[in-house]
C-alpha cells in the first residue's frame, strides 16, 4: 500500500507545486499590479462605460 | 489632403470593431459549441430516465425487475456516469470553449479536432453506458465505465486541452481575467485526475487497500477541480456582463482562485472517516476541507454582492435567474461539505441519503443550474437565434429549481433520521428501510419535476435550432423589463 499512496501524495504535491509555480509566474508578469483593474478585463470596448447602460438580457 | 476624425467617431469605430470581432469569434465557435451542447442534452435526457428508474426502484423494487440490465445496481451507476461525463462534462467543455474564446479575444481554430473530440467523448459515454448496463461496471464509484470507455474519454479530452492552450497563447495582452485562470486550471486538472486514477485503478490496478483513498480523492476532486472551476468561471463572466458592472472585489476573486488551487487537491480522504486508514491521512483531508471555507467565502461575497447590485434582473433574465440560483447553491453546498468533514457530523450522515442530497445540491443545484444559465446566454449568440418561448424557460426553471430543492430537503431530513436510527442499536435494520420509504418516494416526485424541466429545455433547444436566424432581434425575457 505504501507505493500507491506515495504515488497519490506525489500527484497531489505536484498539483500544489504547479499552482505555486503558476502563482509565481502571475506575479512576475505583472498580473497582480493594479489588481482591481483586472475586473474590467471581462468587458469589451463597446461595453464601457458600464454604470448607466441598459441590460441586454 | 488630411481628413480630420473626431474622437467620437474613433470611439464609434472602436466599438463597431469590437462588435464585429465578437460576432466573428461566435461564428467560429458555433459548430463545436452546438455539437457539445446537443450531445450534453442527449446525455441529460438519458441520465434523467436512468435516474427516475433508479429512484423508483428504491421504493418499488419490483419495477422492471425481470431485465438484468435494468436492475438498480446497473441503472444507478449508469445514471451517475452519464450525467457526470455525458451531460456535465460535455456542457462544461462547450461553455468553457466559448468563454475562453470571448475572454482571450481569440477565435477558435482547428474546429475539426473539437468535433472529433466531441465524437470521441460521445463514443466513450456510449461504450460506458452499454458496458455498465451489460454488467461490465468496474464497481468503482465515479469510475464505473469499463476500460475502453475511459480510454476514449481520456483521448477525447486532448483536443480540448490544445484548443484552450491555443486560445490562451493568442490572448490579448493585459490582465488575465479570473475566469481564464479557472478555465485554464480546470482543463489541466481534469485530465490529470482522470488519467492518474484510470492508470492506478483500472489500467493497472494497485493493491485493493490502496484503492478507496484514490477513489475518493478522485471522486471529490473531480467536483472541485473540474466542474466547480468551469462553473465559477462562467458565473464570474455572466454576472458582470448581465448587470453591466464589474465584480464586487477582483482582489477577493483571486484569493478565491489561488486558495482553491493550493488546497483543494488535498481533499477527499475525509470520505473515509472511520475507515482503516492512517489518522494523519484522514486528518489532513479534514483540515483541507475546512480550509475550503476561504475560497467559498471569497466567491460567495463576490457573487452575491455583485448580483445584489441589480438583483431585480432575476425577474426578466433567464440566464441571471439560473446563475443566481446556482451561486446561492454553491455557497450552501460548499459550507455544508466543509461541515460534513467533521467527525461528529460525519458519524451521523455517512452511509445515509444525506450524502446523496449533498451531491445533488452540488452537481445539480449548482453545476447543472449554472450550465443551464450559461447555455441560455451562449446559444443565441452563436446561432443568431433567440429562445422561442419564455413560457418554456419558466417551466424549465421552476420545475428544476423547486424540484432540486424538494429533493435535497427530503433526502437531508430523511438522511439525518436514517443516520440516527443506524446509530441506535435498538432499531432493527429492516425498520429503518421501511421508515425511509416516504422520503424515497418524495425523492422520486422531485426527480419527476426535474425531468419535466429537462424536457422543456430540450424542446426549447431543438425549437431554437430549427428557427431561421433573426439578426438583432429582441432577447426573450421572462417578464416585461421595468
Amino acid at each position: 500500500m505504501v507505493i500507491p499512496i506515495t504515488l497519490l501524495l506525489l500527484t497531489v504535491s505536484g498539483l500544489t507545486i504547479s499552482a505555486v509555480l503558476a502563482f509565481w509566474w502571475a506575479g512576475s508578469t505583472g498580473q497582480f499590479q493594479e489588481i482591481e483593474r483586472g475586473a474590467l478585463a471581462v468587458f469589451d470596448a463597446d461595453e464601457m462605460p458600464l454604470e448607466e447602460e441598459g441590460h441586454e438580457r | 489632403m488630411s481628413v480630420e476624425v473626431s474622437p467620437v467617431t474613433l470611439q464609434e469605430e472602436e466599438k463597431e470593431r469590437s462588435r464585429k470581432a465578437r460576432a466573428a469569434m461566435d461564428a467560429a465557435a458555433a459548430g463545436p459549441v452546438i455539437h457539445y451542447f446537443a450531445s450534453a442534452l442527449f446525455w441529460l435526457i438519458l441520465g434523467s430516465v436512468l435516474a427516475m428508474l433508479a429512484s423508483i426502484k428504491l421504493h418499488s423494487p419490483a419495477l422492471l425487475d425481470q431485465a438484468d440490465w435494468l436492475t438498480f445496481g446497473r441503472v444507478r451507476p449508469a445514471h451517475l456516469t452519464t450525467v457526470a461525463y455525458g451531460w456535465s462534462t460535455m456542457a462544461c467543455i462547450g461553455v468553457g470553449l466559448w468563454l475562453m474564446s470571448r475572454l482571450c479575444r481569440a477565435s477558435m481554430r482547428h474546429t475539426g479536432w473539437l468535433h472529433l473530440s466531441a465524437l470521441l467523448l460521445n463514443l466513450g459515454n456510449l461504450a460506458g453506458v452499454i458496458g455498465i448496463l451489460g454488467g461490465r461496471s468496474t464497481s468503482i464509484e465515479w469510475l464505473e465505465y469499463p476500460i475502453e470507455a475511459g480510454c476514449l474519454i481520456a483521448a477525447g479530452f486532448l483536443p480540448v486541452m490544445w484548443a484552450f492552450v491555443d486560445m490562451a497563447r493568442r490572448r490579448q495582452p493585459g490582465h488575465i481575467y479570473v475566469s481564464q485562470w479557472y478555465l485554464m486550471a480546470a482543463v489541466f486538472w481534469f485530465p490529470l485526475l482522470y488519467i492518474t486514477v484510470q492508470a492506478l485503478m483500472i489500467w493497472s490496478p494497485v493493491a485493493a487497500p490502496a484503492q478507496p483513498p484514490m477513489n475518493w480523492w478522485y471522486a471529490h476532486n473531480v467536483l472541485g477541480l473540474w466542474f466547480t472551476p468551469v462553473c465559477l468561471a462562467a458565473a464570474y463572466y455572466l454576472i458582470p456582463k448581465l448587470i453591466g458592472k464589474p465584480i464586487h472585489s477582483y482582489y477577493l476573486s483571486l484569493v478565491g482562485f489561488w486558495s482553491l488551487a493550493f488546497f483543494y487537491a488535498w481533499n477527499g480522504m475525509h470520505h473515509l472517516v472511520g475507515g482503516p486508514y492512517p489518522a494523519w491521512m484522514i486528518g489532513l483531508s479534514i483540515v483541507a476541507s475546512f480550509m475550503m471555507v476561504v475560497p467559498v467565502i471569497a466567491v460567495a461575497v463576490n457573487h452575491h454582492f455583485t448580483a445584489f447590485k441589480d438583483i431585480g434582473l432575476v425577474r426578466t433574465s433567464p440566464t441571471f435567474r439560473f446563475v443566481v440560483f446556482a451561486t446561492f447553491s454553491y455557497t450552501a453546498v460548499s459550507l455544508q461539505g466543509s461541515s460534513m468533514a467533521f467527525r461528529s457530523l460525519n458519524k451521523v450522515t455517512h452511509f445515509t441519503h444525506y450524502t446523496i442530497g449533498h451531491s445533488h445540491l452540488g452537481m445539480y443545484a449548482f453545476v447543472t443550474m449554472l450550465l443551464f444559465g450559461a447555455i441560455y446566454y451562449i446559444l443565441p449568440r452563436v446561432t443568431g437565434r433567440e429562445w422561442p418561448s419564455a413560457w418554456l424557460i419558466r417551466v424549465h426553471f421552476w420545475c428544476c429549481g423547486l424540484g432540486v430543492l424538494y429533493y435535497v430537503m427530503a433526502l437531508s431530513i430523511g438522511g439525518v433520521f436514517q443516520g440516527m436510527w443506524l446509530l441506535d442499536e435498538s432499531v432493527p435494520f429492516h425498520a429503518i428501510v421501511e421508515r425511509m420509504l416516504p422520503y424515497l418516494q418524495q425523492r422520486s416526485y422531485a426527480g419527476m419535476a426535474m425531468t419535466v424541466g429537462h424536457l422543456a429545455f430540450i424542446t426549447s433547444f431543438i425549437w431554437l435550432l430549427l428557427r431561421s436566424p433573426q439578426p438583432a432581434s429582441r432577447p426573450t425575457l421572462l417578464a416585461r423589463a421595468i
